[in-house]
């Protein structure tokens, strides 16, 4: 799962999100170091859809303009916990190497 | 919340929009357009939707009159991974991108055998008769010298295309592509084409042009939904096999024709039209031909050779330039008699080609319009 595909699913996480909310949701969650445009994010949507992580949750015209927003499924949110405990697991692991490593144990 | 929340209606929605259209958003429509129609009609309004609500207002405290060069960058990408898609694409897109990774291979195919006449080549001047060869007449420099070894490296560095192909049909595109991009250009870098003046230039551009749609086949028709099949190593060698082996033979011919030439033991007009036969846009056409005759035979069989087809018109087109670049006011007699030849029948392979394709892209449309009638 890439970094992009990754963070959207997290943004989506908490409640239904429309195209925009996404790309703003995804900035916040990476502190200001990813910034999706929106070519990428509508890429990186259509290859969620397409897996099933996520579908279309209803439709809204705000100021006279669509506004479509997307859902997390119960596929997707599978997905991005075992991506999750992946990435926490190499983190752990490079974490305790580097102690190690401090301590001289590794040296 | 601020906001006015109003029910669902998509082309509400877009009238309004267009009715107030700023000049910003008139540009982002014009750049959408690069996505396909059935695309854009799904998803035009909400990424014009998104697209406006992130966009910064300018220095002056307007609207940025024109969408940043990164927006754009996304678009395109998407508009390219989309027109040229991968399996569970619609039928068009999809045949246009097998049709592009076909060009990817095939290309590789050749610039593989390509790769193979030079480095055959390399052994064959600088190892077995170099003692044979009048000195400094070739121009392959010293042994042992910087010379030598650059020249030596020029012609062995197109191997890497065969590493491209190695790599591609392993399942490794992007180290296919790296390889290719290397293969395209280090060669001339160790030994820069003589250029003087914009006619050599556009010579020269000419003929690099077949090896970089090659190389933008290869980067663009390989993507993250249309990955290529990785093959067993055994299937992999042998497609690599093929070309190698072609490539050493060839080498072998070339060599041939060279001492012939050394020697005049042949008329000089056999010998030019031999010459003509070999070289990069000699083998391209020969390669070409055998493609459109493999087409042509098939075109009624169970095997559809639409992407196939297509992916040799895109080939025939740079072959073309590239041999037409060899051209000049001076080519005559049996030289222009060739490259005459040679261009009627890559023109006449592209076409036929073309239309083999282009039928198959109608018939995939058609098929389309039934499937829709059916629904």
């Amino acid at each position: 799962m890439t970094e992009p595909a990754f963070l959207v699913l997290t943004a989506l996480v908490d409640e239904p999100r429309h195209g925009y909310g996404i790309a703003q949701e995804v900035e916040r969650l990476s502190g200001g170091r990813v910034q999706l445009k929106v070519g990428t994010l509508y890429g990186v949507l259509d290859r969620l859809a397409a897996d099933g992580f996520v579908e279309a949750d209803r439709e809204e015209v705000r100021q006279g303009r669509l506004r479509r927003y997307y859902r997390l499924t119960d596929e997707g949110a599978g997905a991005l916990e075992e991506e999750a405990v992946r990435l926490a697991d190499n983190a752990r692991r490079a974490v305790e190497r580097l102690r190690l490593r401090q301590a001289g144990g590794l040296a | 919340m601020s906001e006015r929340s109003e029910p669902v209606d998509r082309h509400g929605a877009s009238r309004e929009a267009r009715g107030g259209m700023s000049v910003l958003e008139e540009r982002y429509r014009w750049w959408l357009r690069l996505l396909p129609a059935y695309y854009r009609a799904e998803r035009e309004e909400e990424m014009v939707s998104a697209f406006l609500e992130g966009a910064q207002p300018g220095g002056a405290g307007h609207d940025d009159q024109r969408p940043r060069f990164l927006e754009i960058a996304s678009v395109a990408a998407l508009a390219l991974r989309l027109r040229l898609g991968g399996p569970g694409s619609p039928p068009r897109s999809y045949l246009w991108g097998e049709a592009v990774r076909r060009a990817a291979l095939l290309g590789l195919v050749f610039w593989t055998m390509i790769g193979c006449v030079f480095a055959g080549q390399a052994v064959l001047t600088y190892a077995i008769p170099a003692d044979a060869l009048p000195g400094g007449v070739m121009g392959i420099g010293d042994p042992g010298s910087p010379d030598r070894v650059r020249l030596v490296l020029a012609d062995l560095t197109p191997l890497l295309w065969a590493a491209g192909l190695g790599a591609l049909v392993r399942g490794r595109p992007r180290v296919a592509a790296a390889a290719a991009a290397a293969a395209l250009v280090v060669p001339h870098v160790l030994v820069p084409p003589p250029l003087s003046g914009w006619e050599s230039a556009v010579r020269w551009a000419c003929s690099v042009l077949p090896a970089v749609i090659t190389v933008l086949a290869l980067a663009l028709g390989f993507h993250r939904d249309a990955p290529p099949p990785g093959l067993p190593v055994r299937r992999a060698l042998r497609l690599l096999a093929l070309p190698v082996a072609v490539g050493l033979l060839l080498s072998l011919v070339v060599g041939v024709l060279g001492a012939t030439t050394r020697a005049g033991t042949a008329p000089a007009p056999v010998l030019m039209q031999a010459w003509m036969w070999v070289d990069i846009p000699g083998l391209a056409c020969l390669s070409l031909l055998a493609l459109t005759v493999w087409c042509v035979a098939v075109g009624g069989a169970v095997r559809r050779p639409g992407p196939t087809a297509l992916a040799g018109a895109i080939l025939a087109a740079p072959a073309v330039v590239a041999r037409a670049g060899t051209l000049s006011p001076d080519t005559t007699g049996v030289t222009g008699f060739v490259a005459t030849l040679q261009l009627a029948v890559l023109l006449v392979s592209g076409i036929t080609l073309f239309v083999i394709g282009i039928r198959a892209l109608r018939a995939t449309d058609d098929a389309g319009a039934l499937g829709g009638q059916a629904r």
